[in-house]
């Protein structure tokens, strides 16, 4: 058998001498398949950083929250504390005062009728009755009786007398007043209590909200001038509340944007993530608000007259100014102006600064 | 820029890098394609699915062997994948009486080369599959076996079927004992 004759053998010599090329739209789909694959690991990456972000600043939120509520029950148990024992004592020390005048009167009738019953009331009394408010007083009325009766004690020494007597009589009614009114104290904060859950659960207790959204987007460039920017968009938004004043946003819009740059004309459709926090500072009917985070930015068509300008996935920094009015008891109107700064649109270096300004009106229904 | 670097670039998954590694291996492969797939289109196919996985799994390269070996052992095993995704017909064809014969053929030097090509693509799928690795990328019968999921004797009698039908279709074939 010859060797060189074999089939195989001869096809082998001759196709090693075979030339060929591939088609370029080979590449242009690897290529395609290769960032369609990046962009899917950067969106995995940049959902997971904006969770983790949520996550830190919801708990950071309602950590602020709890220890703000706590911080001001503290504080108004304290000033009701407070106000409720000066009351006590002004009233205890009025009722006093009425005492003494009253005992310093029936102790002149009786300094003029029965000098011995006087006697009865002396300062050997007084010294065994130490902590008994009424002792007390009668130890003030002694006092007062004595130096009613006896005019050789000098006057400093009735006055020191009864100046102690008083400040001791004082320390003794402020412990009574707090052990008296211990139970009224807790009475009247339980009332407050309630009153205050009373009035918690007439306000709105909602805590998510969901808003559709039509927008008018302005696409710019910051440092190119361009022309033919405005298209008509769409979205929908999530938003939890953490507190009474601060919002966290997320959703989706679609943004089919458009601008001619010295000729070149660009038409993108970018699906838009926006992540937000939303800081409303004041609930009434109309409430001014501000929003600021970033948007995460997945190509979804481009078209453009220059072939070297590649887009890709981007991320963009969001901030702007809006406004909710209640038109029912859930139901609010959104107007905001949202200015976004796109990060890294280009794959390629490029002179052209995109943003976005997005001028929106949803409507807002909170559960 | 030097292999290995670019090497290294790939496996950061730089596009840069990828692009410069398809334009250094496309040709080599897509004639590796063009000799194990139908036609061009698939050829085509399948060498994009090859450098989608040469891509995919270059971190895996541990620089041990021949890179281009590497990846034109990745480039057969998806044609094979691609022809267990379709397989045709299995043609279990055991004749001892055609193993020991040799089929020959003479002079085919003036037969242009896209002829040729074309008569091996022509093969039924299995059949070129195991002329092309046998006779053209020198694998065993044993690994053929293995790779194609046939026995050794069927990979056997596949080649010379092989050879046979490329003998009556390519122009002035002659048969020698």
């Amino acid at each position: 058998m010859d060797s060189k004759n074999n089939i195989g053998t001869q096809i082998k010599s001759r196709l090693e001498h075979l030339s060929a090329s591939p088609d370029a739209s080979v590449w242009e789909n690897i290529e395609k398949e290769l960032k369609k694959k990046r962009r899917k690991r950067v969106i995995f990456f940049w959902w997971l950083s904006s969770g983790s972000v949520l996550t830190v600043a919801l708990v950071t939120a309602l950590f602020y929250g709890y220890s703000t509520s706590k911080n001001i029950h503290q504080e108004k148990t304290q000033d009701v504390k407070k106000t409720i024992l000066q009351k006590n004592n002004t009233e205890d020390n009025t009722d006093l005062n009425e005492e003494l005048i009253t005992s310093s009167k029936s102790e002149e009738q009786q300094k003029s009728s029965a000098p011995i019953k006087v006697n009865l009331l002396g300062p050997s009394k007084n010294k065994t009755s130490s902590k008994a408010i009424n002792e007390s007083r009668n130890t003030e009325n002694t006092s007062t009786i004595a130096k009613e009766t006896n005019n050789t004690s000098s006057p400093t020494k009735e006055s020191v007398t009864q100046q102690n007597n008083k400040t001791e009589l004082e320390e003794e009614l402020s412990i009574e007043v707090s052990d008296v009114t211990s139970n009224e104290e807790t009475k009247k904060l339980k009332e407050i209590d309630e009153k205050q859950k009373d009035s918690t659960e007439n306000k709105d207790k909602s805590r998510w909200s969901v808003t559709p959204q039509g927008l008018l987007s302005y696409y710019g460039t910051l440092k190119e001038s361009s022309s033919n920017n405005t298209s008509y968009n769409y979205g929908f938004l999530a938003s939890y509340k953490m507190n009474s004043q601060f919002y966290a946003r997320t959703g989706i819009r679609l943004l089919n944007l458009n601008q001619d740059i010295n000729g070149i004309s660009r038409e993108v459709t970018y699906y838009q993530f926006p992540i937000e926090i939303k800081y409303v500072p004041f609930q009434h009917k109309i409430n001014p608000y501000a929003v600021g985070g970033f948007s995460y930015y997945s190509l979804r068509d481009s078209k453009t007259n220059v072939s070297n300008q590649d887009f890709q996935a981007t991320v963009g920094l969001n901030a702007g100014l809006g406004a909710e009015v209640k038109l029912w008891k859930k139901t609010f109107v959104n107007f905001e102006s949202i200015f976004n700064y796109q990060l890294m649109p280009f794959s390629q270096k490029s002179d052209i600064k995109p943003y976005i300004l997005n001028l929106s009106l949803g409507i807002e229904y909170r559960f | 820029m030097d292999i290995d670097k670019l090497i290294k670039r790939c496996k950061k998954q730089k596009l840069d890098a990828q692009s410069q590694l398809y334009q250094l291996y496309k040709d080599d492969l897509f004639i590796l394609c063009l000799k194990y797939c139908r036609n061009k289109e698939e050829a085509q196919d399948n060498l994009q699915d090859t450098f989608l996985e040469i891509f995919q799994k270059i971190k895996n390269y541990k620089g041990t062997g021949s890179f281009e070996g590497w990846m034109k052992r990745i480039t057969i095993n998806k044609a094979i994948d691609k022809y267990k995704g379709k397989r045709e017909i299995n043609f279990e064809i055991n004749d001892n009486i055609l193993n020991g014969t040799e089929i020959t053929i003479e002079n085919i030097e003036t037969i242009p080369l896209e002829e040729i090509l074309t008569q091996v693509q022509n093969l039924p799928s299995q059949y070129r599959l195991v002329f092309t690795m046998y006779e053209l990328d020198n694998y065993s019968h044993k690994e053929i076996a293995g790779l194609l999921n046939i026995s050794e004797s069927t990979s056997k009698s596949n080649l010379h079927r092989a050879k046979k039908l490329l003998q009556t279709k390519i122009p002035r074939p002659t048969k020698a004992s």
